[in-house]
């Protein structure tokens, strides 16, 4: 078992890949009470397409989520909600593009509760019965979500993005693949992306090590699986250039107008490894236009626009920049935005301010369990790697790495859409 | 974990001091009566002094401190309690030993600078900053109605009932339009002498620097605000009614109301939770269990109540066509739990749930300071005396009080598109 630090944080993480692949990482929390675990896998609602034995198998839209929410039966009758509401303990799960998570939080019974977590989700039980009754509750789900203007205009921009990648299908698919989800389509994925090999373990809490790597090597279910080569997914082959570059529509369940604008760009052009590439990314449009930014400052008060935010998000040859924004005037804020890319001298001042800015949040994540768990997580599956020295890295980070991305930065290939209400108020 | 509280001028200061966070909170909370023109007046504060000071004129320069502090945050809050409106900030810093000696104090400061020293002159607040937070606002209040979920909520309790509970946390239009520069410094000065203010500070800190600095540097004017009729009562429910409203959404946002009569103090605080729990509190409950994983009719229905405003809800979303016999299954479940069929699983389970979600409490900063707030407020007992109370609660107890908890409206919103 390897010890790392969090240097400055007073944090220290001990790191173990087991036999069967399962990567497990041990975060002791030695002032909480409450203990967090983590046990996610690197499949997600975009990786429907693969190769099994050289044949391509395609999924139903959805089934990654849909599996997610089949782990929760039992054979034993027990559902995972029933076991851990025993014990007051909070359990649920989640599905993203590219990983799906399941996780519990409680006070105590650490032990019996950790030993759950690996025995129900080593145990796949599905049923012609339980997946038939799945799909009203799921057709619901995909409903509220639907509902919800701002999913809507993210898979609607996705859409103008995005030739191949399933970043353009809704994370639950739709009404339609959900119906045709059968068990065997459950077991296919389960047998090949469920595998220790392609799997993390976060363990956050008040414990001794050693004891909770005792525990996890002893547990049967868990150890009894072996390690298989986990199956290769249909390379996308998504060409560099948006699908479309613009559109307007009109939302008759919206009061403020909105507009997403985005910009694909391809990683290689950065020449710089992902996880670094985001941290530039993030001082730079945090310098940009984040609360402390002028833009903010200046076109806030001139009522260019009333909500700014920006996310970025990875795939294997490129990152979107998303710009989602509440305005009546989208075409000016978007020639502004571009202007700022453009043109604004990033000073040293700003760059070491935004550095010691991603430091302090260092510390204050380590406070969290759910935060660190979350992280470790997402960055193995985003980024292909934790760094235990994330905070050295950006200490090194200069003024002259920021120009340099600035520079980079191509304001060509963007999607735009604008989003305005039906009827006026 | 030690817990000191004193009388300062015009307020008083909750210091809490254990060595569990990283952080330093420190939290103040105002009390007014509540009022449509209150809430958005409160809230226009809120948000004007967190924008522009007499220091830091713009909230670039504001939010550049903040970066210097080793990332502090100010958050503001506002919610409804009853019959009042409190509204509030909330500082969460780094200890000094993660950042540097000094920080923290500077972030009381801080603090110091956005309640007490807004950017006013000759009697009014600053023109550009009230014009930028005026037509903020307006796009904040019409956004709240994007989220048909929480707009279901606020129309349900709309038609249920005439009094306060009915009055919404996200601002008024029509009293938003009546704002101006002046009136807003005249309810500035209103808030200043008027307000109940507590300040809570949790962390690992020095007690004595911690009141020395807020005596010599912070001043509140009142420490007579009457708490008395906090409580909101309501009229005992008859038959309900049912409103089913056309609107454009894919799913029917479901809002039931129920009004809460006659309840005793131990009722509110110890049984009220636990019946909420076996009826819709979590995805073991009746409701989850009977409406989703048996009949598969949605995604998600929870129950929920407002003890001070003495009402009682349930939400789910639902299709449309399936809303009289999603209700059916609801009344079902609770003329069950009225006729005393509970078993000793379920009332252990509720009690397991209800005192895991306090043992928690030790774990979060800002429930501490709630925790402390309602003993302060309203004398409800800490963490182990809660316990101690909710081992006692009976069937008989939760049978009772299902009597005083009357469905009043059912209300659903949409439903109406497929897109």
């Amino acid at each position: 078992m390897n010890k790392y630090e969090l240097i400055g944080t007073d944090t220290y993480i001990y790191n173990e890949t087991l036999e069967n692949g399962l990567e497990v990482f041990l975060i002791p929390f030695p002032k909480k009470k409450k203990n967090y675990c983590l046990l996610g896998t690197k499949y997600g609602s975009i990786n429907t397409e693969f190769f099994l034995d050289g044949k391509l198998i395609k999924s139903p839209d959805g089934i990654a989520h849909f599996l997610e929410h089949k782990m929760f039966n039992q054979p034993d009758g027990e559902d995972v909600f029933a076991f851990y509401s025993k014990s007051g303990a909070y359990v649920n799960a989640s599905t993203g593009y590219n990983s799906t998570a399941y996780y519990f939080s409680g006070t105590s019974h650490f032990k019996e509760n950790l030993t759950f977590l690996l025995d129900f989700v080593n145990t796949p039980f599905y049923t012609d019965e339980n997946v038939n009754g799945e799909k009203g509750i799921i057709t619901e789900e995909i409903n509220m979500i639907n509902d919800n203007p701002f999913w809507k205009i993210e898979f609607m921009i996705n859409k103008m993005l995005y030739h191949n990648i399933g970043y353009k299908i809704p994370i639950g698919g739709d009404e339609k693949s959900v119906n045709s989800i059968t068990k065997e389509d459950l077991y296919t994925v389960y047998n090949n992306f469920y595998n220790p090999n392609n799997m993390v373990l976060v363990v956050c809490g008040n414990f001794k090590v050693e004891n909770v790597l005792e525990l996890i090597k002893n547990n049967r279910t868990l150890m009894d699986r072996k390690k298989i080569n986990i199956p290769d997914y249909k390379d996308d082959n998504e060409p560099y250039e948006v699908v479309t570059k613009y559109k307007e529509i009109k939302l008759d369940s919206i009061n403020n107008n909105k507009l997403a604008y985005a910009l694909k760009l391809r990683i290689s052009d950065y020449k710089v490894e992902n996880y670094l590439l985001d941290c530039y990314l993030t001082i730079l449009f945090n310098i940009l236009f984040g609360d402390t930014s002028i833009f903010t400052d200046k076109y806030l008060k001139e009522e260019l626009f009333s909500t700014f935010s920006e996310s970025h998000k990875y795939d294997n040859k490129y990152v979107t920049v998303t710009f989602s924004i509440e305005t009546d005037k989208p075409k000016e804020i978007i020639e502004k935005i571009n202007d700022y890319i453009k043109n604004y001298e990033v000073s040293d001042e700003e760059v070491e301010r935004y550095k010691k800015v991603l430091i302090s949040n260092c510390v204050f994540n380590s406070d969290e369990e759910s935060y660190m768990a979350s992280d470790i997580f997402g960055d193995l599956v985003s980024f292909g790697e934790y760094r235990y020295d994330i905070i050295d890295i950006i200490r090194n980070i200069s003024l002259e790495d920021i120009k340099r991305i600035q520079k980079t930065i191509d304001l060509d290939n963007s999607a735009t859409l604008i989003v305005n209400r039906k009827e006026k108020i | 974990m030690k817990y000191i509280k004193k009388e300062l001028n015009g307020y008083n200061l909750h210091m809490i001091k254990l060595d569990t966070f990283k952080t330093i909170n420190v939290e103040l909370s105002f009390i007014l009566p509540i009022s449509k023109e209150n809430i958005t007046k409160a809230i226009f504060l809120n948000n004007i002094v967190n924008y522009s000071s007499k220091k830091y004129k713009t909230m670039r320069e504001l939010e550049i401190e903040k970066e210097e502090l080793y990332s502090a945050s100010i958050e503001s809050f506002n919610y409804k309690m009853g019959n009042q409106f409190v509204t509030g900030l909330s500082l969460s810093i780094l200890e000094d030993k993660y950042t540097e000696k000094g920080n923290f104090v500077k972030g009381l400061d801080l603090i110091k600078e956005i309640v007490l020293n807004p950017n006013i002159s000759n009697s009014s607040f600053d023109k550009d900053s009230f014009n930028v937070i005026k037509s903020n606002m307006r796009i904040d209040i019409l956004g709240a109605e994007e989220e048909s979920a929480k707009l279901s909520l606020v129309r349900m309790l709309d038609s249920m009932t005439d009094n306060n509970s009915s009055l919404h946390e996200y601002g008024y239009l029509e009293e938003l339009d009546k704002i101006t520069v002046n009136n807003l410094y005249d309810f500035y000065n209103y808030f200043l002498n008027n307000t109940k203010l507590d300040v809570f500070v949790v962390g690992d800190i020095d007690l004595d620097i911690v009141e020395k600095w807020f005596s010599n540097n912070f001043n509140w004017n009142n420490n007579k605000y009457n708490l008395k009729n906090t409580f909101i009562i309501q009229e005992k429910s008859r038959k309900e009614k049912t409103i089913v409203e056309k609107y454009p959404t894919n799913q029917g946002k479901l809002s039931i109301g129920f009004t809460m009569n006659d309840l005793t103090e131990y009722e509110s605080l110890y049984v009220l939770p636990l019946y909420s729990i076996i009826l819709g509190g979590d995805s073991n409950s009746r409701l989850f269990t009977n409406i989703r994983e048996k009949n598969s009719l949605c995604y998600y229905i929870n129950s929920n109540y407002d003890r001070k405003a003495n009402y009682f809800y349930i939400t789910s979303g639902i299709n449309k066509d399936n809303l009289d016999v999603v209700i059916s299954l609801i009344k079902d479940e609770i003329k069950d739990i009225e006729l005393g069929n509970i078993t000793d699983k379920e009332i252990k389970r509720a009690k397991t749930s209800y005192k895991e979600s306090l043992e928690r409490i030790d774990d979060s900063s800002t429930q501490i300071i709630a925790l402390y707030y309602q003993k302060e407020l309203f004398n409800v007992g800490l963490v182990e005396e809660r316990i101690k109370n909710i081992d006692k609660v009976t069937k008989e107890d939760l049978k009772n009080i299902s009597n005083k908890i009357n469905m009043n409206t059912i209300y659903l919103l949409g439903g109406d598109t497929n897109e």
